[in-house]
């Protein structure tokens, strides 16, 4: 095999960025461009940088890397991501000036670490590179300043942040351990070929199933969630955009690489799918009870952590692509909310449900593309979110968990609720006394009408992107 | 010598244990740590018992001699007395919690451990380092060069923390 | 009953040998300390008790052994007394792989350099537990001191020693030794002097010696990590000082000066004349450099030491593969 640098450009790309910043945070900054200036270009070239390499295939690095359809599609996924979350982060109140660099630099590198894992077929690469990434949050998360000082709950927010992924990982190498006594290998390619019955093989079950716990951490899934709405709601607006959006692609995608390993009717597997299960429910009922606009996107995300569960547990080709996909209405859906919540809130509070009465007459474009991203969440039509829930049942009806299919509609029922919420309160509500002035600057409507036509015109077409997510389904299952 | 390596496997197991109820009940954080140190150094014991020297020495030098030494000094550096906040005894509910969490975890694992046991592969070949560096450097080169990323976002990461610049400078 | 296996019986002899040449030799230390220094300050030093003062240092031991042993209030009493057994203990296991002559050697394991390093740090720990568990500020300062200084002195030490084992290609110190010839000019020395200083400079801030004995300064903190010890609880902390000097002048002599090499003598003859040169070096830099202060000690480690020795290593590498191309 010849080792071709196209092949990676991506990752190679983000390295150069994170090169730069590197150098640049050793600096005081005064004789270069601040930033938050020249980044958010780089990184949106990074999106073509990231589609030369589209259709790369092989295997580097002794057998532990793979580039396949899935792992570019992710990459091209993440560099999209990483642009909108370091654009948004670009106006950023509560960031101080001199660790700018800094900021930047361990998002870049926190993008770098889920793109390397995008590839990762190897459980100790796929680990580390997990690492990477969270590491970079840990540094990440307390850095908000309210009033001149450090903000104590952003500061709360990165210890919880630390101690959960200090379990979450000792639990998992923990359990890596386990797998690798009893099947002896620790690439993924060979581990789908073993038994993974708890009959066969009770001990590499328990492994795995701790190991999962792991990237269930990462993901926010029932019931290693107790860190996402603190987190969400400690750490900056910008911040949370996100922890909320690109490491969970990082954890999807490491969970439809280990889902190669699951059949349907195995322990693990409905183990999953209970645990899927419970992580709607759950999550759907919290968030009902939330006034904080980022605690009801932390629980959120839980119960959007079990929808993915859906696609996983299927054992087919189909189940695959849906959950990638439904990965990516979940990125496109949580930016746009993001976005408008960094704009709304631009002295860098916590925004409340109250905070958004009478949005639609203060910053009506931004209103409405909140009222998308809340159609989308719930999962109506014609949006991204509609479609990916729609892939995600079909594909998992009649595999043997339609109880499961079931609980993720019933829980849709309970989602309108809290997500048209939000659109109450933007629409029909009229303004208090003590609201946050909107940012209704061109770059403010911008991002937001683009995010929402993203959100629209993936829910109105989205045969080719969901193409991309069935050809990559099919190359882990053939 | 099979008896003798039961005897020292015992041994181990006895420092290994406890160490780590010091560690975790000790009313002085000091202490917790000397029992850490113990575990470890009785974990050290069982690489030297599986023929993987290597292994225990690092296990030594980097967990004992570095890792232990920097929390130590971050002890030292906070009041660490016996009569501190983290001093005080847990509520009894909680202490039952706990217990049927370890039981639990430690049942399930100890049942497993018991009645499905693996096969053992026979007695421990040592691998040499030589071994050790081409694995290192080869199949798990990736790896191994994401180790090193980890450990620069860890540095830059506290020192973006903790780090604050002398006045206005 | 099966006779007791030859490597054990061969461990076990060794072992009881350096227990007693670690307490013959802390005997002759403090004598010729205490003459040297006499000397450089012109005085006699130590000239009453037997021929030139040669008794001294024994009546001294008796008198340390006789003292009451006392624990300040408000110590820890586990931890204060384990301090200086962890101190004392490692330092035997230090000696074991020490290769004195062609052979002669406790125990023969191929990564004996690794089992020395490992070990050695157990001595900060002593230090640490000393320093803190005797509820004394002297001695927690003097604590504090010792880890900023042994964590960083660590890295350069190990490092220098990394540049030899990669030219030897080996983690055994008989078998760099032997790969190392009889003249001067075929020891390590030759081709690696700059690993063979920073290794002697790091060597002295290992081991706590002046002119880097910040966590002991007597004129400072009283006497740093071991104020509060006395009788044997203060002699072990004592000897263990001098097994380290010696174990680290012996990994010298064995990595850098030919270990037993040396032409017409017997192989441990020169071993010992070998290491009893550095260990003289090593009385004669505490009594004539200066103490430096603390935030020197830790510039000269950190901006000078460190990239020196990475420097060095990392030339060393490009050489070893650039002789095994060619």
């Amino acid at each position: 095999m010849v080792f071709n640098p196209i092949q990676i450009v991506p990752e190679l790309y983000q390295l150069l960025l994170i090169l730069a910043l590197f150098f640049q945070s050793l600096g005081d900054g005064s004789e270069t461009p601040p930033a938050e200036r020249w980044l958010p270009f780089f990184a949106g070239f990074g999106i073509f940088v990231a589609i030369v390499s589209w259709g790369a295939e092989g295997l580097l690095f002794g057998g532990a890397y793979k580039l396949d359809a899935l792992s570019q599609f992710m990459k091209l996924a993440i560099s999209a991501g990483f642009y909108v979350t370091v654009l948004n982060a670009s106006r950023q109140p509560s960031l101080e000036e001199r660790k700018r660099p800094d900021y930047f630099m361990f998002l870049a590198l926190s993008a770098w670490g889920l793109m390397i894992l995008s590839s990762a077929v190897e459980l100790i690469t796929i680990y580390l590179a997990l690492e990477i990434s969270s590491y970079s949050l840990y540094a990440v998360i307390p850095l908000r300043n309210t009033g001149g000082k450090g903000d104590p709950r952003a500061a709360e927010a990165g210890i919880k942040y630390i101690l959960f992924g200090a379990v979450a990982t000792a639990m998992a190498l923990y359990g890596f351990s386990y797998i690798l006594a009893s099947q002896h290998t620790s690439y993924i390619s060979q581990l789908a070929q073993c038994n993974w019955t708890w009959d066969g093989a009770p001990m590499a079950v328990v492994g795995l199933s701790l190991f999962l716990g792991g990237m269930f951490y990462k993901l926010a899934l029932f019931p290693f969630h107790f860190w996402c709405p603190d987190v969400y709601q400690g750490a900056s607006n910008e911040t949370a955009g996100f922890v909320a959006t690109l490491p969970k692609l990082g954890a999807v995608v490491v969970l439809v690489r280990l889902a190669t390993l699951l059949k349907p009717g195995l322990e693990i597997t409905t183990l999953l799918a209970v645990l899927g299960a419970l992580s709607m429910t759950y999550g759907n009922l919290c968030a009902l009870a939330q006034k904080d606009l980022k605690r009801l996107l932390g629980f959120s995300s839980v119960a959007h952590a079990g929808y993915i569960m859906v696609g996983l547990v299927s054992g087919t080709a189909m189940g695959l692509s849906a959950a990638v996909f439904y990965a990516l209405a979940y990125l496109v859906m949580n930016l746009l909310c993001f976005w408008v919540i960094s704009r709304v809130a631009s002295d860098g509070r916590n925004l409340q449900l109250d905070d958004l009465n009478g949005l639609y007459k203060r910053a009506p474009a931004l209103a409405f593309a909140l009222g998308v991203g809340a159609f989308a969440l719930v999962g109506l039509p014609p949006t991204i979110g509609f479609m990916g829930k729609f892939f995600l049942i079909t594909s998992a009806w009649d595999h043997g968990y339609n109880w499961l299919v079931i609980t993720l509609v019933v829980n849709s029922a309970i989602a309108i609720y809290y997500y048209l919420g939000l659109v109450r309160h933007a629409y029909t509500h009229e303004a208090g006394a003590d609201v946050p002035t909107p940012d209704n600057s061109a770059f403010s409507v911008a991002g937001a009408s683009i995010l929402a036509a993203v959100v629209l015109v993936l829910g109105l077409l989205p045969s080719r992107v969901f193409d991309f997510a069935i050809l990559a389904g099919k190359q882990l299952l053939p | 010598m099979e008896n003798m390596a039961k005897i020292v496997f015992g041994f181990y197991t006895l420092i290994i244990l406890g160490g780590s109820l010091v560690a975790v009940g000790a009313k002085s954080l000091v202490r917790a740590m000397v029992g850490l140190i113990a575990t470890l150094l009785g974990v050290a014991g069982m690489y030297m018992l599986l023929n993987a020297q290597f292994m225990a020495l690092m296990q030594i030098l980097i967990y004992v001699g570095a890792v232990c030494v920097l929390i130590f000094f971050a002890i030292m550096l906070t009041r660490a007395d016996a009569g501190g906040e983290e001093a005080a005894s847990a509520p009894l509910r909680q202490n039952l919690l706990a217990l049927t969490a370890v039981l639990s975890v430690g049942g399930i694992l100890g049942w497993l451990v018991l009645t499905r046991p693996l096969a053992t592969t026979g007695v421990p070949v040592e691998v040499s380092i030589e071994k050790l560096g081409l694995g290192l450097l080869g199949p798990y080169g990736l790896a191994f060069e994401l180790i090193s990323v980890v450990l620069l976002v860890s540095m830059a990461g506290a020192v973006l923390l903790a780090w604050e610049r002398r006045n206005g400078k | 009953m099966n006779a007791i296996p030859a490597e054990l019986l061969r461990i076990i002899i060794g072992l009881v040998a350096i227990a007693v040449s670690v307490g013959l030799i802390g005997l002759v230390m403090v004598w010729v300390e205490r003459k040297v220094a006499g000397h450089i300050q012109r005085r006699p030093g130590p000239y009453e008790v037997g021929p030139n003062g040669l008794i001294q240092p024994l009546c001294d031991a008796l008198k340390l052994v006789g003292k009451q042993l006392f624990m300040p209030k408000g110590a820890d009493p586990i931890l204060f007394w384990l301090a200086p057994v962890l101190a004392f203990l490692p330092v035997l296991l230090l000696f074991l792989p020490l290769p004195v002559g062609d052979g002669l050697q406790t125990l023969d394991v191929n990564l004996g350099l690794l089992l020395i390093l490992a070990f050695s740090g157990l001595a900060v720990l002593s230090v640490l537990l000393a320093g803190w568990a005797s509820n004394n500020k002297y001695g927690l300062l003097g604590a504090a001191r010792g880890v900023a200084q042994a964590v960083a002195y660590e890295i350069p030490l190990l490092l220098s020693v990394l540049a030899v084992s990669f030219v030897a290609g080996s983690l055994d110190l008989a078998h760099v030794v032997k790969l190392q010839g009889t003249w001067p000019w075929n020891w390590n020395i030759m081709t690696q002097p700059l690993a063979f200083l920073i290794y002697i400079v790091s060597a002295l801030g290992e081991t706590n010696r002046a002119p880097f004995d910040l966590p002991e300064a007597e004129s400072e903190l009283t006497a740093g990590f071991h104020t509060e010890y006395s009788g044997m609880g203060f002699g072990l902390f004592f000897l263990a000082e001098y097994a380290n000097m010696v174990v680290v002048c012996s990994v010298a002599t064995a990595l850098f000066l030919g270990g037993w090499h040396g032409p017409v003598l017997p192989g441990p003859v020169w071993f010992v004349l070998k290491v009893s040169a550095l260990m003289l070096l090593m009385v004669f830099v505490r009594w004539t450099y200066p103490r430096v202060r603390f935030d020197q000690l830790l510039v000269i480690n950190w901006k000078w030491l460190l990239p020196l020795a990475v420097a060095n290593l990392l030339l060393t590498a490009f050489f070893v593969k650039l002789a095994q191309f060619a």
